[in-house]
């Protein structure tokens, strides 16, 4: 007894140590780039909209891209039994560092076919991260979902096509919506895949072309932070980062109302599945 | 027995990878009668029940042989229409299933499929195969709560109800009554036996006075074979086989 409290006492003090140093770096990201955060929005040297608008624009498309057929991959596994190989390579892509795909892409692409450092790169290179993490990371959100549904369904008369689309996908979207959010948020705070793809610059004036140079906010930051020779760099770079850690706390906040409107649209209130089959 | 026969399975056998769910099981079943299938857990009550309706086949390593003829036609066939088999062929399972929706969205599920959309058809559906679930007086007017909301006893009567909108001639019952108490049970059974002049009812059940209580006639299996068939008093009170006798006394693990 008295061991099992000295694990739980462990664990706290690391999980206090570990918030702390999340909290100060998020501080110091705040505290350095506060100054800069007004300039980030005017034109000048500092403005920091053209980044912001890649970052939406490249992760918006990349998103709508990988997305529906990630997820199609991920029933095809589930719902019709493909072969566990597809579930074991879109694993092995999703942990494979950024940076390599980054590099083949840059090969691929750039050096290859002669494509610019452009947004169309950078959303090819963000695509193909996000296609395996999707897969991957929505095949156990599918499997979540009774079996004991899915043979209520089919044994009405309703395919299985017809069993995703009115059961499985409908019982599964809260979970779904947090896949696609996490997917989302690492796509924003991707950098080591841009560098070679959508490279370091963004356009000088506004423009919808997909050729476009397309560097983004965590770009912006990496660059800036460590290459510029502004007096204000550091300061450049923590409004950058500011920005940055707002976007990301807008989605996943976005991201949980949205599933907790989902769960109780569905009547999926916490606890009282534990009924079910009781 | 001179009743037509509306189901018949011929030399059926199933097997999960090696293992032998059913052997050479032949059973006739006559229409508008309560057929109750007996025996100890594992003998492949369940499985006879899921090739019935063919959801046999979705579980890991399944081979099926034989033939299962509904009004004479092999539903076994390759190019059997599965969804329109299965609106003949309804079924309940053991464990309630309702779908995370509304009471209304559930029973409506089947109807929609095929293609109905009218509020008006659907409400009378709804309200027609509620009615028959003996579950309406509880639900009506609240027919937009969340089926999950309900309790056990009467989320089964609404997965009954949900079978029975789409019209079908066949019900297969896995062990309806496993998971209800004993009130609920009770209702279950009556309301089986109000259905059976309608529908055919195949009625898988541990409990020996159940079937005793709501069948015409009695299958009893033991280890994936059919070991005797007939009419329930029978099969109760002077069963031809000697394993029959012994599960029915409780010499037979059950």
């Amino acid at each position: 007894m008295r061991q099992r409290h000295g694990v739980t006492a462990v664990i706290l003090v690391l999980a206090v140590c570990g918030g702390a140093i999340l909290l100060l770096v998020a501080g110091e990201v705040v505290a350095v780039g506060w100054p800069e955060l007004g300039a980030g929005f005017r034109a000048g040297p500092a403005d920091l909209r053209p980044e912001l608008f890649n970052t939406l624009y490249m992760v918006g498309a990349a998103l709508v891209l990988s997305v529906p057929p990630g997820l199609l991959a991920a029933l095809w596994r589930t719902e019709e039994r493909a072969p566990r190989i597809l579930e074991d390579v879109a694993s092995l892509l999703s942990s494979l560092p950024s940076v390599t795909i980054g590099l083949g892409l840059f090969v691929l692409l750039i050096a290859t076919s002669g494509w610019p450092f452009s947004r169309a790169a950078g959303i090819v290179a963000l695509t193909a991260m996000n296609l395996p993490w999707m897969t991957a990371a929505s095949i156990p959100v599918l499997r979540q979902v009774g079996e004991s549904r899915r043979q209520a369904s089919l044994a009405l008369g309703a395919s299985v096509w017809a069993t995703v689309v009115r059961v499985v996908v409908p019982e599964a979207l809260p979970g779904l919506v947090a896949v696609a959010a996490v997917g989302a948020a690492r796509l924003v705070g991707e950098a080591a895949a841009l560098l070679f793809t959508a490279g370091v610059n963004a356009p000088a004036r506004f423009s919808w072309s997909p050729w476009a140079p397309g560097a983004t906010l965590a770009i912006r930051l990496f660059r800036v932070g460590t290459e510029s020779l502004h007096p204000d760099a550091r300061a450049m770079a923590g409004a950058a980062g500011i920005v940055l850690l707002l976007f990301t706390l807008v989605l996943l906040g976005v991201a949980g109302v949205l599933q907790r409107y989902l769960r109780r649209r569905a009547g999926i209130v916490d606890g009282t599945e534990g009924r079910f089959g009781r | 027995m001179s009743e037509e026969v509306i189901l018949e399975t011929d030399d059926l056998s199933v097997a999960y990878y090696s293992q032998t769910a059913l052997r050479r099981v032949s059973l006739s079943v006559p229409a508008g009668t309560v057929m109750a299938v007996i025996g100890p857990s594992g003998c492949g009550k369940s499985t006879l029940l899921r090739v019935m309706n063919r959801l046999a086949e979705r579980s890991p390593g399944a081979r099926i042989t034989g033939a299962v003829y509904l009004h004479g036609e092999n539903i076994l066939a390759r190019d059997t229409d599965l969804s329109h088999l299965r609106r003949r062929v309804g079924m309940v399972f053991q464990q309630p299933n309702p779908f995370p929706f509304s009471i209304f969205d559930n029973v409506a599920y089947g109807p929609r499929l095929l293609g109905e959309r009218r509020h008006e058809v659907l409400r009378d559906t709804v309200e027609r195969s509620l009615r028959q679930a003996n579950l309406w007086d509880e639900v009506r007017g609240k027919l937009r709560r969340p089926a999950l909301s309900l309790s056990g006893g009467q989320q089964q009567r609404l997965c009954l109800a949900r079978a029975l909108a789409v019209g079908p001639e066949v019900l297969l019952m896995d062990e309806p009554t496993a998971s209800l108490d004993p009130v609920s049970t009770a209702r279950t059974e009556e309301l089986i036996e109000g259905l059976k002049h309608r529908y055919t009812i195949v009625l898988v059940t541990h409990n020996l006075q159940q079937a005793a209580r709501v069948s015409d006639y009695t299958a009893f299996l033991d280890r994936g074979t059919l070991v005797e068939t007939g009419p329930t008093p029978v099969i109760f009170t002077a069963p031809r086989e000697r394993r029959t006798e012994d599960y029915l006394t409780g010499r037979l693990e059950g």
